[in-house]
């Protein structure tokens, strides 16, 4: 039974007098305690895809098809009942960590407001719970952590600190966009490893954006591939990369450094 | 001003509100003071400079124009007489050269003597001094006003981006700009008090009342802490109208920035994590995107402050308000240099001074500068 | 780029990614400024009308002025009427001639001094950031030391010391208002000479005056026209008020900002002070809402540094 399952989903975002089909058709499934990988270029409409199930589509957005969320169905949901699941159901992460927090607020602020809206926890006890989860996704020395300020931080600290946050509802998805580009290439392992623990663990189902196939090909369980907002491959990650079908999938794979060697 | 040179930019050109990345210089570069004591002495010496800069400005102008100030002093049957023409450039120090008379007259300044008013012959200081209250009582005034009603009518057009609401925000703070505020002055005085008669007469206080003991020269504050309520009514009543007409200007300025600066702000990914964290409106407006385009808005106040003060000078008079810029304009119909070069001077620095105010509580405000 | 670009929710991807194109890219996209094209919207449109209405007033204004501004013919102080349709002011002359003569004197003025402090300020802008160093310093702390004072204080200290009268009027608002123009010149400069398209230039062999003129120009020129559009409202402002002052145009010359200091005092007379500054208020209008369109066809960070400095 998948924990999120979209099928012939399509979106369209209108400014002005100019409509751009974003998503065209786009069908796969999430599964609890797997990681499924999406992947393809930029403008090929991955994160869109990430966007339209936390229900933040850009304005001017039209979707069709259905989002089924544990029998729930996202799309044409009411705002205000999707913004009931955000941050406790649905979760997210971000690309630039730095870019990813408000400057102005500490980071115990940040990732305990949702947790403080939602489940009506007091200040307090949010922030211990606060510090348990930063330790957790192994920021060094959390009972610090929570009273600093975004800019102590360095991209890699923060982007745990993101995961934490994200994680701190105890959600049942988690979608990560691109949560290695920004960072540096030494830290990016330690967040991927992170990001498998987690989905392991807490038994998440991880979608992770990305256009880094190296990416995927390290830690995804599934691997869909996106082109022009199509859905050109899925499969399992071995398939996939063993014996990809598509010839866009093909230039991914041999577009990663080693991979004329591996031939 | 070479000195200068060493000093960064000011904050209004440096920090921009959104994440700042690590700066590899800065962490390189072993910080000997703390950053916001370092920031707070920087711009104590930026506004040092600054001010020393305008009283050569101001001393420039009354020395190196083509008017001749002994003229000016004597009259036209005096001036007529070499004797005496001399004897006053003698008095004046006009003989000496020019840096000479420069420090005599910074040297006075920090006697606090800005010289005497050719018209009343009472000392420039003291007058100013009589009448600078009530500009302060009428600029807080002001600047309360279009605070919070330009911050709250930009947020408002930035949020209903492009829509009716937007397009008739923008419109009106564009008018709001381009009107003259000494004519808005005479149109809201002639429509409210002449024909409906909902204000006061001009004025601080209606005639047959006497005003508050004099502790800090605002009348509604002196008349609160005496317990005179009667008379903190009148005198609020008086100050509506001039503050608001004073504010106009800049509501239509501070809703103008605070719409772009919040635009700015709603792009930045930390908006949309709010929104991914399924908070609701009022927090993710309130709480993320007001206190991010705050930053910003709070430099444009300073700035802000500096048109209320061009305003004051400009509107006082229509209201027969006794503040500076009633004595600034009949300082200038009579052209009277002192006076002028006086006020010049006095609202340059205060200027100045709220800038530096500004500019710490920006420092304050923004973590970035206050913590390392 | 640690500021100025923040990853948009639409587009999803990464500015490098979308940067990686054509490096003479943002010469061609900067340049890219049709002034017909801006003003196709209504804001910019209804200014520009109202701007070619007062064009047409200011140059027929013998023809369309019914009476000699100057003439004392009418008995003092009449309402809008059938004669004079706008009334007649304290000495009997009739407003109407003499706010449609007033406009002859200020639009030129204005147009003149913004032309000449956009001249001075954007060549020295130009010169502190090619050059920096000292030139830098000296150019920009006197810039600074303007930006110190409110416009209108500072303009009113110059004129009284200068004298009254138009011409020392203009000169005041133009040592007034060069700095915004020399801020913005010199940070485009600045941006613009250490951009990638420059420095090619350079590498090519190209002289410094040569990349300056050619490369850098471009994209200096469409801020300060813009800057320029906007800086004539206050300009006009500026001068009204300085004539409100009586540190204007002398008497008797018709003068807006004069009219409505004559008109203060006339409570019973409103028709002396409201209808010059209806003039004022609609010619500054007409900038601003032409200033702000022709803005808004700016490539955003430019644009914020126009707006940062006009306000």
């Amino acid at each position: 039974m998948s924990m999120i399952s979209i099928n012939g989903l399509n979106l369209s975002v209108t400014t002005g007098k100019t409509t751009a089909h974003i998503l065209k058709d786009v069908s796969f499934d999430l599964e609890a305690g797997r990681i499924t990988g999406v992947a393809g270029a930029s403008g090929s409409g991955k994160t869109q895809t990430g966007l339209a199930i936390m229900g933040l589509s850009p304005a001017g957005a039209e979707l069709s098809g259905s989002i089924d969320f544990d029998g729930v169905e996202l799309v044409g949901m009411p705002a205000k009942q999707h913004n009931r699941l955000r941050g406790v159901q649905l979760s997210m992460v971000f690309q630039d960590p730095a870019s990813a927090f408000h400057p102005m607020l500490t980071v115990g602020d940040q990732i305990t407001d949702h947790l403080r809206h939602h489940q009506k926890m007091p200040k307090k006890k949010a922030l211990a719970k606060a510090v348990d989860i930063l330790g957790r996704t192994k920021v060094p020395h959390p009972d610090e952590a929570i009273h600093k300020y975004p800019h102590q931080f360095s991209g890699g600290q923060l982007q745990r600190i993101a995961f934490a946050s994200a994680i701190i509802c105890d959600p049942k998805v988690l979608i990560a966009d691109e949560p290695t580009t920004a960072l540096d290439v030494t830290v990016q392992a330690g967040i991927l490893r992170l990001l498998r623990e987690l989905c392991d663990d807490l038994d998440l189902a991880v979608l992770l954006v990305t256009h880094d196939f190296g990416v995927l090909s390290s830690v995804a369980d599934t691997i869909v591939v996106m082109q022009n907002g199509v859905v050109v491959e899925t499969g399992d990650r071995e398939t996939v990369i063993t014996a990809p079908e598509h010839e866009y999938t093909r230039s991914l794979i041999e577009s990663l450094p080693g991979a004329e060697v591996a031939r | 001003m070479a000195g200068a040179s060493t000093v960064p930019q000011g904050t209004r050109d440096a920090a921009p509100p959104g994440p700042v990345e690590n700066d590899a210089a800065q962490r390189i570069e072993p910080p000997k003071l703390h950053p916001l004591l370092r920031f707070i002495l920087i711009r104590i010496g930026i506004s040092i400079l600054l001010i020393w800069g305008v009283t050569v400005v101001t001393f420039l102008l009354t020395n190196l124009v083509p008017t001749d100030p002994v003229a000016a002093i004597l009259g036209d049957r005096a001036a007529a007489d070499p004797e005496i023409v001399a004897q006053t450039r003698e008095k004046l120090g006009l003989d000496q050269p020019l840096i000479v008379q420069y420090f005599t007259y910074l040297s006075n300044l920090l006697h606090g003597d800005l010289g005497v008013s050719n018209q009343t012959r009472t000392p420039v200081l003291e007058s100013i001094g009589q009448v600078f209250p009530a500009s302060i009582e009428l600029g807080i005034g002001a600047i309360l006003i279009s605070v919070v009603v330009g911050l709250l009518l930009g947020l408002l057009s930035a949020l209903r981006q492009n829509t009716i609401v937007d397009h008739a925000i923008r419109t009106l703070s564009l008018i709001g700009i381009s009107a003259p505020t000494f004519w808005i002055a005479t149109v809201a005085y002639f429509v409210f008090f002449f024909k409906l008669r909902v204000v006061p007469g001009a004025g601080r206080l209606d005639p047959w009342i006497t005003p508050p003991p004099k502790a800090t020269g605002l009348y509604t504050v002196d008349a609160l802490f005496s317990g005179q309520m009667a008379t903190f009514t009148n005198a609020l009543g008086h100050l509506v109208l001039p503050s608001c007409v004073l504010a106009l200007f800049t509501i239509g300025l501070l809703t103008r920035f605070s719409r772009s600066s919040v635009l700015d702000i709603i792009r930045f990914d930390y908006v949309t994590a709010a929104k991914a964290k399924g908070l609701p409106t009022r927090t993710v407006v309130f709480k993320y995107i007001f206190r991010g385009a705050l930053v910003p808005i709070i430099t444009v106040v300073g700035l802000a402050f500096g048109s209320l003060l061009s305003g004051a000078v400009l509107t006082e008079t229509v209201f027969a308000w006794n503040g500076l810029g009633q004595y600034a304009y009949r300082g200038a119909t009579t052209l009277d240099l002192p006076v002028i070069m006086g006020v010049g001077l006095v609202i340059g620095i205060v200027y100045i001074l709220v800038n530096f105010i500004v500019d710490l509580i920006y420092g304050f405000v923004d973590p970035r500068v206050r913590v390392r | 780029m640690s500021i100025g670009s923040p990853k948009h929710p639409a587009t999803g991807s990464t500015r490098t990614e979308a940067a990686t194109g054509d490096p003479l890219g943002p010469v061609v996209k900067r340049w890219q400024f049709r002034f017909p094209k801006s003003l196709r919207t209504p804001l910019g449109f209804v200014g520009a009308a109202i701007l070619v209405i007062w064009l047409i007033l200011a140059i027929f204004a013998p023809l369309v002025a019914p009476f000699d501004p100057l003439a004392q013919d009418f008995p003092r102080l009449t309402g809008p009427g059938a004669e004079n349709i706008l009334g007649t002011d304290t000495l009997g002359r009739d407003v109407f001639s003499r706010i449609v003569v007033a406009a002859r004197t200020t639009l030129p003025a204005a147009v003149f001094v913004v032309i000449c402090s956009a001249l001075l300020g954007s060549v020295l802008g130009a010169i502190a950031g090619y050059f920096g160093r000292a030139v830098d310093e000296i150019i920009m702390r006197i810039a600074d030391l303007v930006f110190a004072f409110p416009t209108i204080i500072l303009a009113m200290v110059i004129a009284a010391a200068l004298g009254p009268g138009l011409k020392n009027a203009i000169i005041a608002i133009l040592l007034v208002s060069w700095p915004s123009y020399a801020r913005v010149t010199r940070s485009l400069v600045m941006t613009a000479r250490s951009s990638e398209y420059v420095i090619a230039g350079r590498l090519l062999g190209f002289s410094a005056g040569r990349s300056l003129l050619r490369e850098i120009a471009p994209n200096v020129i469409s801020p300060v026209i813009v800057l320029a559009t906007l800086d004539v409202g206050s300009a006009i402002l500026t001068m009204a008020g300085l004539s409100f002052l009586s540190l204007g145009a002398v008497p008797p010359t018709p003068d807006w900002g004069a009219m409505i200091s004559e008109g203060v005092s006339q409570f019973a007379a409103w028709w002396i002070a409201f209808f010059p500054g209806l003039c004022i208020l609609t010619i500054v209008m007409a900038f601003n809402f032409i200033g702000d369109s022709l803005r808004d066809s700016l490539d955003p960070h430019t644009a914020q540094e126009v707006g940062e400095t006009t306000s």
